[in-house]
């Protein structure tokens, strides 16, 4: 056997090597977007908490800018209230070249959330000092919340 | 990473500029041009590795795979049996790692759904530029069996031609013929670098301030569901999706042509205006043209073309066009977007080729316009079901009816958008009189561009989340 023959092999090998490794550390859940809502929300019961409630996408696509298209599955509850800042946002992704504008597109709003309380809700700016960003295997969880800690294992724990 | 992103432009890009154009070796141009095509393909896998790191394995192996079977052919030269052996290996292995990755779940989920079984599936994420890259390297193995192009000896500039980030995520589809001089001897001046800016400026105000406010509206249409749409608003919404796709990807191609320019490679173009065709043969032609000159020169014509009699030129025709609707994505509605197209190409070919020509050529303008807008329903939907459910919002035959409410607020406030996109998109401000005088032509040209650009910046600034549509693919 030449050479370029066992260099062609060993690339099929490496493919197979590679593709069993993937196979086995699938970068994505195989959770659904509402078995994740559920498990975060069994904690935090946002659904459950007055003035909150499940926005529509049109309401997702000013606050943040995503449209629901461009995702597997999106969901977000917040307020009508503008003193109200709890709120949560869970986004499956298509896949992870999304994740760097997703998240730019959150810290944005959560800055430009955090200038609007600074220096008369001190409350409410402690609370958005907590706020949670953070991604796993497909799934970004964005939430303001009073437990923040309780959220994050919930969400950990459903993937 | 995308390059409508504030990374991309002010950090990424400046720093391969001073890599790349910072002179290593002044006496000695072959070194200078190795050390240029380090630093591009180097860069290239920075911004590959930039999403998802992982996958940088798969396209390592596609490289050094698809450059030994180059190798492999070369050594074969005059053993046709043993070549024919060998493209077919590296035809399957490429196909093998597109399927796996793009089209086993698909396969696997149409499976269960047919035999009523539970297959399971990893459910891995699609790695990104994929479809792109893998026909760069299908297009270069091929070039080398039919000995339409020399074998590439060096792994560096092999290295280079599928990586390139320009073109790496969203294209254009570069053959290999295209491009295999410029991979050792390309010009670089100031003047191709300044005509690159002006490409790349052009792709992202097409991008930015076209693509993301047109869509902004579709997305406004569609987001409450589309199965109870009025007529109007559904031929709206379609309207805008129209604009949307067509200023987003041939935005991404101005820019990816323009960054090529600014690093001296000459890319084919991608668009050439293709809302003014003429006939749905005129349309692809215009459209999309790196990836239809890749299937008629690598399926197309190998099967045989039109030179076999009419059965066989309908049958190629229809392999050409499921495999352009799959090539989209692994969904039935792609195949369904493709086969539309299949037939309506059949048709015109072998059915309505003398009535067309009768017809007068406003009409077939406006014919072509509004067959391609019922073709980007089945191509925007997320299913065949909703694809239906909005092509018969169109017909008025849905719950919205023809007009309501809706409809008028959209007609009313989305009326000058639409008019400007259309009015670009059909190539009317290019007939624009242009000063004679050169010096005036040149201040009008820069001015315009770098008010487009501070445009862009501001709009950058302010909106953080701009996906290219076609980056799925």
């Amino acid at each position: 056997m030449n050479a370029d023959r066992i260099k062609e092999l060993l690339c099929v090998v490496v493919l197979v090597v590679f593709i069993v490794f993937l196979s086995g550390n699938s970068s994505i859940s195989k959770a659904s977007g509402n078995d994740v809502f559920k498990a975060v929300n069994a904690e935090i019961k946002i659904s459950k908490t007055a003035d909150i409630k499940k926005c529509n996408n049109q309401r997702i696509k000013k606050e943040f800018g995503f449209t629901h298209n461009d995702f597997e599955y999106i969901t977000y509850y917040a307020s009508d209230s503008v003193m109200e800042v709890r709120e949560l946002l869970i986004i499956k992704l298509q896949d992870k070249s999304q994740l760097d504008s997703v998240n730019e597109a959150i810290e944005k709003r959560v800055k430009d959330k955090a200038e609007l309380f600074k220096g008369y809700a001190p409350e409410q700016s402690a609370m958005l000092e907590k706020y949670v960003l953070e991604y796993k295997k497909g799934f970004v969880i964005y939430a303001v919340s009073d437990t923040p800690d309780k959220l994050i294992s919930a969400f950990n724990n459903a993937i | 990473m995308l390059f409508s992103s504030a990374t991309f432009l002010f950090v990424f890009l400046p720093l391969v500029f001073l890599l790349y154009f910072v002179p290593v070796f002044k006496d000695n141009k072959t070194r200078e041009i190795t050390k240029k095509n380090l630093v591009l393909c180097a860069s290239s896998l920075v911004f590959y590795a930039w999403g998802e790191p992982v996958y940088i394995v798969l396209m390592l192996i596609s490289i050094f795979f698809n450059y030994t079977i180059g190798c492999d052919l070369d050594r074969n030269f005059s053993r046709p049996k043993t070549r024919k052996r060998i493209l077919v290996f590296a035809v399957i292995f490429n196909l093998s790692v597109l399927g796996f990755f793009k089209y086993y779940g698909f396969v696997i989920e149409n499976i269960n759904h047919l035999f009523g079984l539970s297959l399971t599936h990893a459910d891995l994420a699609l790695p990104v530029g994929i479809s792109f890259y893998t026909f760069q390297a299908l297009s270069y193995v091929i070039d080398v069996y039919r000995n339409d192009v020399k074998v590439q000896k060096s792994l560096l500039p092999f290295a280079l031609y599928i990586t390139m980030f320009p073109q790496l995520i969203a294209g254009p589809i570069v053959q290999y013929s295209d491009i295999e001089a410029q991979l050792k001897k390309r010009t670089i001046s100031v003047r191709k670098f300044a005509g690159g800016v002006l490409f790349f400026i052009r792709g992202l105000g097409k991008k930015v301030l076209f693509a993301n406010f047109i869509g902004a509206i579709y997305t406004d249409i569609t987001s409450g569901g589309v199965s109870s749409l009025s007529a109007l608003t559904a031929w709206i919404g379609i309207f805008c999706y129209t604009m949307q796709i067509y200023f987003d990807f041939s935005g991404y191609s101005d820019m990816a042509i323009g960054l090529g320019k600014m690093f001296g490679f000459n890319f084919i173009q991608n668009f050439d205006y293709p809302y003014t065709a003429s006939s749905i043969t005129d349309f692809w032609r215009r459209w999309h043209i790196s990836l239809s000159s890749w299937f008629r020169d690598y399926v197309y014509i190998p099967l045989g073309g039109n030179r076999k009699g009419t059965a066989r030129t309908i049958f190629n025709i229809s392999v050409v066009w499921c495999l352009t609707g799959l090539w989209h994505g692994a969904a039935w509605n792609f195949v369904a977007w493709g086969a539309f197209y299949g037939i309506l190409l059949i048709l015109e070919k072998f059915v309505f080729k003398s009535l067309i020509e009768k017809i007068p050529m406003s009409v077939r303008h406006i014919l072509t316009m509004l067959i391609v807008m019922i073709g980007w329903v089945f191509f925007s939907s997320n299913s065949l079901s909703e694809a239906g459910s909005y092509l018969l919002c169109m017909t008025g035959f849905g719950k919205g009816g023809f007009t309501d409410s809706q409809s008028r607020y959209y007609l009313t406030t989305s009326l000058f958008p639409m008019l400007i996109t259309g009015l670009s998109a059909f190539g009317v401000f290019r007939h624009f009189p242009k000063p004679a005088d050169k010096t005036k032509r040149l201040t009008v040209q820069v001015v315009g561009y770098l008010i487009i650009f501070v445009f862009c910046i501001i709009y950058l600034v302010s909106e953080t989340y701009n996906p290219f549509l076609y980056f799925r693919f």
